[in-house]
């Protein structure tokens, strides 16, 4: 008899934080799904700074389940770093990474369409984009994709389906201040959005309001482009243009011979637009500054804690094994007695 | 069996139980091996993966890598027929997720002593620098066990050792003279028979528990893991080539003479489970040649991310043997060796040994163990 299942690997990170129903509830639907439709899968989950408590919940589930495995992170590193632990250790022909809050049903079929199409898919929540917090988080891509000079889907969030060639292509990238949204469409590799519903779950963490936003924006802009480096020499470059033909214009006034008197408010505003100038371009070039300080001490990313994984009893594999195909099967060493149970 | 010369019987007889087999022969001993399999060295000593440790494997733990290196040049001069030759030996440190850096792990083969030269010509190219954080030509070796049997048979015979196969040792009980010792050869329709020896060296390894319980003798704090090897077909390049990845839930992929062809091993998907308690009433089991498991596929797709070359590689079993570990050696990977004499038992002794290189500390502990023994 065939076996139905697709002949892939599939790898799962999911990023999880004091998400006790989650693990108790969805992580058995995803589970289901995978077995169901694929020969090999993993499931990765990186605790991303839970309370000790949950951290024991996480070893007991992953203990009590069958190609789980747990990776935990020092403290809580941001869900982006949390993925990128996962990514690095994955070993999928294809890698889902995802929220709690995707819907694990859409896997398999996502799957087929990027093995189809050899690339990566995206994944853009269309419905209700209304709320203080979707509008906020738009205003955040449509920011960096500025800064980046790449199109990122609107709506976009964890959920996406990455080829091995993309996810070796953001092994490559070690920035600490990562967006993989922005990543991921930065690396290309075939990238097509795909649109779904989120699941009536709450959210794992709550959106920081606008100051953070505004921070992480920053952060990112100087982090994945150069454009914002870009403006500021365009204004500088116009600056000092301007300055230029000021000058050119005092001579002018001095060799034509008019009388210049009592040149107060042409002198302090160009004095304030002069240093309005200087002022933003040291704030931009702080900016960079700051970011190259932090890049050059090549720190890890994340530091992981320990690793668990689900067990992988022998009866499965030497089982059938023994019985079934003598010949190329396994032979006990010694006599049969060696078979444990 | 009573004679002017103490007797021993030695349970097992793997590297362990017949190195201290031959050592006390050597001391003027009546020595006798008993073993459950139909030849020397047939279950650890042949299935485990065939590293000869040069230190580099316990950056963790300084004084057990310190050790490691003397022993390893001890082994190397005292079985040179049984190293194979010709072989690059390569250590890398991966980039994420290791325990140790590169330039930890060169400050600590600085200090231990232990050569680490630059990646040798023949492995360039060969890592993903994505993966791997650089990577170290070491000196380390690879034995055939099947050699390492033959030249123990020989020194076993020279020193006058009677080597009993397919026996099966029962039982253990206190005798007024020592130890008496039930065995039964492995054949239908075979009689249990009793022996008696001054002194018995249990070197069963994972079994060494099984005896211990039917004595009434603490357990040792063991746990039993049952772990697997990845048998693959390398291509060319690699066929004279070590590589292990280190520290942490990595692998080790390095010529397997036993098999004729290459082993891997991962930190993450070679244990397979762990028998439970002592588990002194099932044998820990062991199989060789299964059809290649989906475990060992998982171990070289790993691998492949870090050595691509291995995608030319090809799974063609996975063997399977339980280890034994001492509990307290979890942590910082070092291997201590136990010798456990128990007063409850006189002249019974268990010893655990576990690298194959660390035998020479066992060895130093046996001259006392005969003299100081009651007569």
């Amino acid at each position: 008899m065939r076996d139905p299942r697709r002949d892939v690997f599939v790898s799962v990170v999911v990023p999880v934080r004091d998400s006790a129903s989650w693990l108790e509830g969805q992580l058995a639907t995803l589970i289901s799904v995978l077995k169901g439709a694929f020969r090999e899968f993993e499931v990765i989950l990186v605790d991303d700074g839970s309370s000790a408590a949950s951290i024991a919940l996480e070893r007991d589930v992953v203990q009590g389940a069958r190609g789980v495995r747990l990776i935990v992170l020092s403290r809580s590193f941001g869900d982006d770093i949390a993925i990128t632990a996962g990514l690095d250790s994955a070993i999928g022909d294809f890698v889902v990474t995802m929220l709690a809050n995707d819907p694990p049903e859409l896997i398999p079929g996502l799957v087929d369409r990027a093995r189809a199409e050899r690339g990566s898919l995206v994944g853009a929540v269309a419905s209700d984009r209304e709320g203080p917090a979707n509008r906020l988080s738009d205003v955040m891509l449509r920011a960096l994709s500025w800064a980046a000079g790449v199109k990122v889907p609107r709506g976009v969030r964890q959920f996406r389906v990455l080829s091995r060639q993309a996810v070796g292509a953001l092994l490559e990238s070690r920035d600490r201040e990562r967006s993989l949204a922005v990543l991921t469409s930065q690396i290309g590799f075939g990238t097509a959005a795909f649109e779904y519903a989120t699941l009536p779950l709450p959210e794992l963490h709550r959106p920081k309001g606008p100051f953070h936003a505004a921070a992480v924006v920053i952060d990112l802009s100087v982090a994945t482009g150069r454009r914002p480096l870009r403006l500021v020499s365009a204004v500088a470059l116009a600056g000092s243009v301007a300055n230029l033909a000021y000058a050119g214009y005092v001579v002018a006034l001095y060799v034509v011979g008019v009388k210049v008197i009592e040149g107060w408010t042409t002198l302090s505003l160009e004095l304030s637009a002069m240093f309005f100038l200087l002022f933003v371009l040291l704030a931009v070039i702080a900016e960079y500054l700051g970011h190259l300080l932090v890049e050059s001490r090549d720190r890890p990313l994340y530091f992981v804690v320990d690793e668990t994984s689900s067990p992988a009893p022998l009866d499965e594999e030497t089982r059938p094994n023994l019985v079934v195909d003598p010949a190329g099967g396994g032979i006990p060493v010694g006599e049969g007695s060696n078979v444990g149970g | 069996m009573h004679s002017e010369r103490p007797s021993v019987i030695v349970i097992g007889g793997g590297f362990f139980g017949a190195m201290i087999a031959v050592r006390l022969a050597d001391a003027g001993a009546a020595v006798t091996i008993f073993e459950r399999e139909s030849m020397l060295l047939a279950r650890a000593s042949l299935v485990n993966q065939a590293r000869v440790h040069g230190g580099y494997h316990y950056p963790r733990s300084v004084l057990t890598a310190r050790r490691s290196r003397a022993n390893y040049r001890r082994f190397l001069d005292d079985f040179p027929e049984a190293i194979v030759g010709d072989v690059t030996h390569v250590y890398a440190m991966s980039r994420v997720g290791s325990k140790v850096s590169a330039s930890q792990f060169k400050a600590f083969c600085a200090r231990i002593g232990a050569p680490l030269k630059p990646l040798p010509e023949a492995a360039h190219g060969m890592f993903d620098f994505r993966l791997v954080e650089d990577a170290f030509g070491v000196d380390e070796s690879v034995f055939d066990a099947v050699v390492l049997r033959s030249i123990l048979r020989a020194r076993l015979q020279q020193a006058g050792v009677r080597v009993c196969c397919s026996t099966e040792v029962v039982g253990v009980s206190r005798a007024r003279t020592g130890v008496a010792l039930r065995w039964c050869a492995l054949e239908p329709g075979s009689a249990i028979e009793e022996s008696f020896a001054t002194t018995v060296i249990d070197c069963t390894y994972s079994g060494l528990n099984v005896l211990r319980h039917d004595a009434g003798l603490p357990a040792l704090s063991l746990k039993l893991e049952v772990a697997e090897i990845g048998i693959i077909a390398v291509p060319e390049r690699l066929k004279q080539m070590a590589i292990t990845v280190m520290d942490g839930p990595f692998f080790s992929v390095m010529p397997f003479p036993a098999a004729h062809a290459h082993s891997i091993t991962h930190v993450r998907y070679t244990p397979r489970g762990v028998l439970a308690g002592s588990t002194p009433d099932r044998r820990p089991p062991a199989y060789i040649g299964l059809a290649p498991t989906a475990q060992s596929a998982r171990m070289l797709r790993d691998a492949v991310r870090f050595v691509p070359a291995l995608r030319e590689a090809t799974l063609t079993g996975s063997w399977i043997e339980t280890k034994a570990i001492l509990n307290v050696s979890e942590s910082d990977d070092s291997r201590p060796i136990v010798i456990d004499r128990s007063p409850a038992l006189p002249g019974f002794t268990s010893i655990l040994g576990s690298k194959i290189d660390n035998v020479y500390d066992v060895l130093n502990e046996l001259s006392d163990l005969i003299e100081g023994d009651p007569r």
